[in-house]
Formats: structure tokens, sequence, C-alpha cells
């Protein structure tokens, strides 16, 4: 409900998207070829993923720093919210999947329907290829909010998170195929790039809804996703014995 | 001036008071504004080449706009976050001070760890211009266009901290008005679309940085005034933004405590 108050600022946001989006749709069809017998990355299927990137980020990459664990960190209401009967780590998942909902609804939405008017929305390669989307998609969006998560917790050590967001930024844009495909990236971080978990946040879930991938790609998403949930329950098992309440 | 230099000399002091955190700093900033640029190196690395302009060429062009985005938030990293002081009512200190309220902002943080993204952006460019061959003039142009490029990019960003005065949430303009078009920034011109091209010449003049001139300083054509462009469109932005400022500054109302 916080976020509906600001939809119209939210909106004007969504035009600033669509021109990030216009822009490597530009990018792209100056330098992919317009076909290929070796190479998956034409013309068309980069605009196609330029798009589904800019529609998909807002539910998998774009999430608030942190989750905002640091703010409770610094203010202290932590201490209150890790008291409560239920486990902390599904407790601020649970929140932001609320948050998740309203930028499916009022980012991602609008901005599929201006591509649509626009460029075209890329159609799912088979039904059964959106059938296998909307988990990868899913899980894309669990991955995220567990790598965003630990960079929030991380305020229990540091107190100051504006670095380890700005570095996971950085690092995901890069590596989550979004903008350029993991596996095209030079020399061995091409090789590697593709089994990291940014890969599971917008890379697999568009090549899945394309249809340039499948099964194989949602189980490392899921195995990822199980790593994820293990790394976080320990890291917040961690942070309870860090908690210091700040101020007086 | 001589107040605004005063008390910029203060905020560098306190801020090097943490070596530590200055030296961590600037190396982050450096290193993560690399991450950004090694995004269009990696597809210069497979492709070789966007809208005619080699790896060197695009190096350049996004040096300029790097480093001179780098010096505005060393300066002006205030301004960048204006909408805190609408949103808390921090701005009516500035008000009740004698002295002028953006001489005021512009001095309350000195972001010196910035510099890492003005250098970062700045190696690139000496990148660009080795790799292109770049004869002596071009070099010392180049080391001058930063200069223009951050009264250009601060100006988009008081021009959005200027309809803060009205609208108060700016955050998400921000996103619009100035992030997406430094993205632009990185790229040659004619790959995109001519509504597109037009708005970063005009309303958003970010192809005025290094697009414009270097256009005919490596033989792409466009013609030998383009030179002046970041210097002409660096007078033209600030003269309106101030203007803007001081007009919008009038419409303020407090948000209250």
């Amino acid at each position: 409900m916080r976020n509906v108050a600001y939809k119209w600022s939210h909106m004007l946001n969504n035009v600033a998207s669509a021109i990030f989006g216009f822009i490597y749709i530009a990018l792209w069809q100056a330098v992919a070829p317009a076909t290929s017998a070796t190479d998956p990355y034409t013309r068309s299927t980069m605009v196609s993923m330029m798009v589904l990137a800019q529609v998909f980020a807002w539910v998998t990459t774009f999430l608030p720093i942190g989750l905002g664990i640091q703010n409770g960190i610094r203010s202290g209401a932590i201490a209150l919210e890790m008291a409560r009967p239920i486990p902390y780590f599904p407790m601020v998942l649970a929140r932001e999947t609320g948050n998740l909902a309203y930028q499916a609804l009022y980012r991602s939405l609008p901005l599929a329907l201006l591509f649509a008017a626009t460029v075209g929305l890329p159609r799912p390669a088979s039904a059964g290829h959106l059938l296998l989307a909307v988990p990868s998609l899913l899980l894309g969006a669990y991955m995220g909010m567990t790598l965003v998560y630990t960079v929030g917790i991380s305020a229990l050590w540091t107190t100051e998170i504006r670095w380890a967001h700005w570095t996971y930024y950085s690092v995901s844009t890069l590596l989550s195929g979004g903008w350029i495909p993991p596996d095209i990236l030079p020399g061995w971080l091409g090789r590697v790039a593709p089994y990291l978990p940014f890969s599971g946040q917008l890379f697999y879930p568009i090549r899945i809804y394309l249809g340039a991938a499948g099964w194989r790609e949602l189980l490392l998403q899921a195995a990822w996703a199980a790593a994820a949930t293990l790394w976080c329950h320990w890291l917040t098992g961690r942070a309870l014995r860090r908690v210091v309440v700040q101020g007086g | 001036m001589q107040l605004y230099f005063r008390l910029l000399a203060a905020g560098l002091r306190s801020r090097l008071q943490y070596k530590f955190d200055f030296v961590v700093t600037t190396v982050l900033y450096g290193v993560i504004t690399a991450v950004d640029f090694l995004t269009v190196a990696a597809i210069l690395f497979k492709y070789k080449q966007v809208g005619g302009w080699n790896v060197h060429e695009v190096a350049l062009l996004s040096g300029l706009a790097s480093s001179s985005n780098g010096l505005f938030r060393v300066f002006g990293s205030e301004v960048t976050l204006f909408e805190r002081y609408l949103v808390t009512g921090e701005f009516d200190n500035l008000l009740t001070r004698p002295w002028p309220t953006l001489a005021m902002l512009l001095s309350r943080n000195f972001d010196i760890g910035r510099i890492g993204a003005f250098l970062q952006g700045f190696v690139l460019m000496l990148v660009g211009l080795r790799g292109v061959g770049a004869p002596w003039w071009l070099w010392a142009y180049c080391f001058a266009v930063p200069l223009a490029g951050c009264l250009v990019i601060g100006s988009l960003y008081l021009a959005v901290a200027s309809a803060g005065f009205w609208i108060t949430r700016i955050d998400e303009l921000q996103t619009f008005a100035v992030n997406a078009p430094m993205a632009a920034a990185m790229y040659p011109q004619e790959i995109f679309p001519r509504a597109l091209r037009w708005l970063f010449l005009s309303l958003l003049p970010i192809a005025a940085i290094g697009y414009v001139p270097l256009q005919w300083a490596l033989g792409k054509g466009g013609s030998p005034l383009g030179l002046l462009v970041p210097f002409v469109a660096a007078a033209l932005s600030v003269t309106v933004t101030l203007r803007l400022w001081r007009w919008g500054e009038r419409h303020y109302q407090s948000s209250g405590s």
C-alpha cells in the first residue's frame, strides 16, 4: 500500500525505464547480425531480450536497497522484528513479495504495454515454454531477493551497506544477462557466468520464454535457490547474535 | 564564491580525517564505474564496432561522459539528493541562513570519494586518446571538456532539483532526466532513433559533451564548430537552470514538521 501513494511518480520512472530499454535496443540493433547460422543472438532475438529484460527486471533485479533491512538496524526496529514469533528471513521475504506484486502491476505491466505499442512485445515460443517461464521468473525473483537480503543483513556487520549495494548492482547488471548475454562475455568470464546465480535473475527466464532454454536451466535456478535459502538461514542465525540496538 | 571555497575547504578537511575510508571509497567508486564500462567493452570485444565507432573511440566518448559526471558528483552530491531536503523540510534550514541557498547546498557535502569515478573516466579517456592516435590539440581539448561536461550534467541535476519545488518527489524524475541520458552518452548517437537523438541534443543535451565534438575530431562528419558545443551548452544550461532554481525557490512551500 505504501507504494500506491507514489504511483504517478513511478509511472514517470517507467518512461525512464523504457528509455533505458530503447537505448539498449538501439545498441543491439546496431551491432547484432540480422541473421546468422552460428550466432544465436541475432538482431531480432536481442531486441526481444532487451524488451523482456526491462519488463522482468522490475520483479527480479530492481529491488529496494538491502530490502530496507539496514533501516531497521539503524533505528533499532530489527530487535523487535527478530523477537517476533515468525522467523526473520521469511518475514522479510513476505514483506518484499508484496512490493514485488506492486512492481509487477505498476512497473512491469505498463512497461509491457508501452513496448507492445512501440517495438512490440515478444510472444512466448510455445505454451509449454510460457508455463516453464512462470516458475523461472518466480525463481528469478526469489534469487534477487536472497541476493539483496544478503546485502541488507550485512549491515549488522558494517552498518553502512551503500557499497555492498552498488557492488551487487554493478555485478548483477553485468552478469544477469539482461543487457548482455553472459555467455558472450570474453574469456573465462563467458564460460563461468552462465552458471552463476545472477543468470537466474534475467537470462534464464528470458531464454526459457523465448524457447532457447528449458528444464535444465530451470533446475539450475532451483538448485541455486535452494543453496541461497540455506545461506540466508545460516546468515540470519549468525546475524541474530550480532544485533546491537543503536541509540537510546 | 569566496565563502563557497572556504566551506568547500572545510568539507574537504573533514573528509580527509578518515583516510582509510577515503581510499576505500575512491577505489570502489572507480571499480564500480569501470564495471559499467565492461558491458560496453564486452559488446565491442565481440562485435568490434558500434555505429561505425571502434572500442577506442567509444572509450573516449564514455571517458568524457564518466569523468564529467564523476566531477560533478564530487562537488554537487547534495543536489543529487535534494528530494530529502524537500520531504523532510531540511531546506527550511538553508533558507534561514544569510547566504544563497544553492551555495549552501553545494558546500554541504564535498564527496571526495567520487573522485574515483572521475579518475576512472579520465583514465578511460586517456586510453581512448592513445588508441585513436589523437593529435596534441585533441589531448588538450579533451582535458578541458570534463569541466564543461560537469556543468551540463550539473544543470540537469539542478533542473530536476528545481522541479522538486513544485512536485516534491524527484528521485524518479532524476532517473528519467539524468540517469537514462547518461547511459546514452556512452554510445555514438547515430545508433539511436531520431526522437531520442533530438532529446539528447536539445532538452537533455548529453550529446553535447562528447559526441558532437568527437564526431568532427575523429573524422566522422559534423563541423569544426562542434568543438565549441560543450562550452556553449554548459553556458546555456547553467544560465537557464539557475533561473529555474530561483523561480522555483520562490514557489517553495515547506513540508512542515
